[in-house]
């Protein structure tokens, strides 16, 4: 018998998902994670978000990001993998960015294996130039990030869609400075996917 | 295949919960019990007895004793004794004679909002003591004189406490989690003292084989505990009924918890109750200042509070009245009527109270509670003839 990836105990209502799936969740647990895909829309640029943040994915997320369990990894996108790889066709994933000493550190680096199940090509352009934690700042300070993350000059992505990814999205500002950068670089066209959408109350 | 994993931490060997990360397993069943560990050491022996303004009735006495020799004796014990018997107080002896010989002394209960008041009481009674509270959020200071933790942070003391004394086991969340009741086990070097209201007749026979269970079936003002009425009826019946009572309940100042078996339900009956009442209000677990309200309900700002149960255990209120509603609902148990019956008539100025139930139809459980605090009270009657 499988168990549920998340609450761990072992799942009842066997559904199409739980074979498919290499790490499946009980139905009590996607009811819970409530996938939504509301679209947002950063400086002009589309996008989604797969959730909206709730308890769940907060103790989710400090498991996989704080106790580093890489097992919930694939969690949160796997079922709609295939969805968002028809919608996604031909688009390059590049991963918000996190400081490189703590993914050493643990191992992995958590938004690039959120989406590694979709399979798509990965370009980690952009690079954290201090540590900071986003969700640790005030929302006046929230906004100067764009001072602290760089991007790696020869890139070649002219003609080419990519597709800006992070894990939690409050304030866009992570998101804005990514799509400031990355315009200068003309993609043809630049879309947006967070895994799941806060505001600074319920953070 | 060859590559057999057991888990260090709970002793888990089952792949289901193993993962690999960077090529090497770890058990992810026991992952949220990672932290700072604290090793054994024997305290500073501390001589004091216990501060108490108020005399231990007989029975108390008697039975503090008798833990007490079981103690010396390294023999573990069950304390089965009613809502309201003053079970805390039966543990100060054994816990001054472990302070006086330097002995690692631990008192866990599954709920947090339990540890702070008991940390608070029991450093009230033993001021000498260091006494420490561990919990989720409190986890920066682990050692002390008497560390009050809760069961999740059980996992931090391997092979610690020499006197582990466990209240409330039949309680959310230790109750039925495997993984706690190994890092329970596995915490204790010496003996434990479990104290329930409602045990389960597993751990009863368990404990008996190789220790003592003591009973204590009266509360400590002798009176008897108010049994629960019954009101059959409709939604609205049940409603008004309801509305009613509390109003009668206030006017005669006295304190009112109306319990309801889901959020839900809690919500939308405290949304049309406040229509009617004022200075009410609504505790459930998701809501984020439970503990000012509690606080604002014990202090009379607040009359009457609608809650689930969350305050099911460990609240103790002068003059206090207690209503259920839907009582018939499938979460409400033997052991969670029973506990929640025994919130009223704690204090000795106002041992009586009402308990309502208000139900369509009747369940084993309003039974068996209502059974189980009639068959206490009928001891009390039988101690009195024997005398």
């Amino acid at each position: 018998m499988n168990i549920c990836t998340l609450c761990m105990k072992e799942i009842k209502s066997i559904t199409f998902a739980t074979y498919l799936l290499e790490n499946p969740i009980c139905n009590k647990c996607l009811k819970e994670l409530n996938p939504r895909f509301e679209k947002i829309k950063i400086n002009e640029i589309e996008g989604e978000a797969i959730y909206e943040y709730n308890d769940l994915i907060k103790t989710t997320l400090y498991r996989f990001k704080g106790l580093y369990d890489i097992v919930l990894a694939p969690v949160f996108i796997n079922r709609f993998a295939f969805y968002l790889k028809l919608k996604y066709r031909g688009y390059i994933i590049l991963p918000a960015p996190s400081f490189l000493e703590s993914d050493k550190e643990r191992g992995f680096n958590h938004v690039v294996d959120i989406f590694k199940i979709l399979n798509m090509p990965v370009l980690q352009a952009f690079y954290k130039k201090t540590s900071y934690k986003q969700s640790s700042l005030p929302s006046k300070e929230r906004e100067k990030v764009k001072d602290k993350i760089g991007i790696k000059i020869d890139l070649n992505l002219k003609g080419k869609k990519v597709l800006l990814v992070d894990d939690l999205l409050t304030t866009g500002s992570t998101i804005k400075t990514l799509i400031k950068l990355i315009k200068p670089y003309e993609p043809k066209s630049i879309k947006v996917l967070v895994m799941a959408h806060t505001t600074l109350k319920n953070n | 295949m060859g590559s057999f994993f057991v888990c260090k931490n709970c002793g888990n060997s089952d792949a289901r919960y193993i993962g690999i990360r960077n090529g090497i397993k770890y058990c992810r069943r026991c992952l949220e019990f990672s932290g700072k560990k604290v090793k054994y050491k024997i305290n500073k022996p501390i001589n004091i007895s216990p501060l108490l303004n108020y005399e231990l009735t007989n029975e108390q006495k008697e039975i503090s004793i008798k833990i007490t020799k079981n103690f010396i004796n390294k023999k573990n014990t069950l304390i089965y004794a009613v809502c309201g018997a003053g079970k805390t107080e039966l543990v100060y002896d054994v816990i001054s004679y472990a302070l006086k010989k330097g002995l690692q002394i631990g008192f866990t209960i599954p709920r947090r909002e339990v540890v702070i008041e008991l940390a608070h009481r029991i450093k009230s009674t033993f001021p000498k003591a260091k006494v420490i509270s561990v919990y989720g959020e409190q986890t920066d200071i682990l050692e002390g004189n008497i560390i009050v933790l809760t069961t999740h942070q059980l996992f931090r003391y391997r092979n610690f406490f020499d006197l582990l004394i466990f209240d409330e086991i039949d309680a959310f969340p230790y109750k039925g989690n495997e993984l706690l009741n190994i890092m329970f086990e596995k915490s204790i070097r010496g003996n434990y003292v479990i104290m329930s209201a409602t045990p389960s007749k597993e751990l009863i026979n368990k404990i008996k084989k190789n220790g003592l269970v003591l009973t204590l079936f009266v509360r400590f003002h002798f009176q008897e505990i108010p049994v629960p009425k019954i009101y059959y009826g409709l939604i609205i019946l049940k409603f008004i009924i309801t509305l009613y009572r509390t109003r009668k309940y206030i006017k005669n100042h006295k304190p009112v918890l109306i319990f309801a078996p889901t959020i839900g339900i809690a919500t939308n009956l405290f949304k049309i109750l406040s229509k009617f009442i004022k200075n009410g209000g609504l505790v459930h677990s998701k809501v984020k200042n439970n503990s000012t309200i509690i606080n604002d309900f014990k202090n009379t700002k607040l009359k009457y509070l609608v809650t689930t149960s969350v305050l099911e255990r460990g609240i103790t209120i002068k003059g206090l009245q207690v209503i259920i509603f839907n009582a018939d609902h499938d979460i409400y148990n033997k052991e969670t009527l029973v506990q929640i019956a025994g919130r009223v008539g704690r204090k000795k100025d106002e041992p009586t109270g009402d308990i309502t139930y208000l139900i369509t139809r009747i369940t084993p459980a309003i039974l068996a509670s209502i059974n189980d605090i009639k068959e206490k009270n009928e001891y009390l009657h039988s101690m009195y003839e024997g005398n």
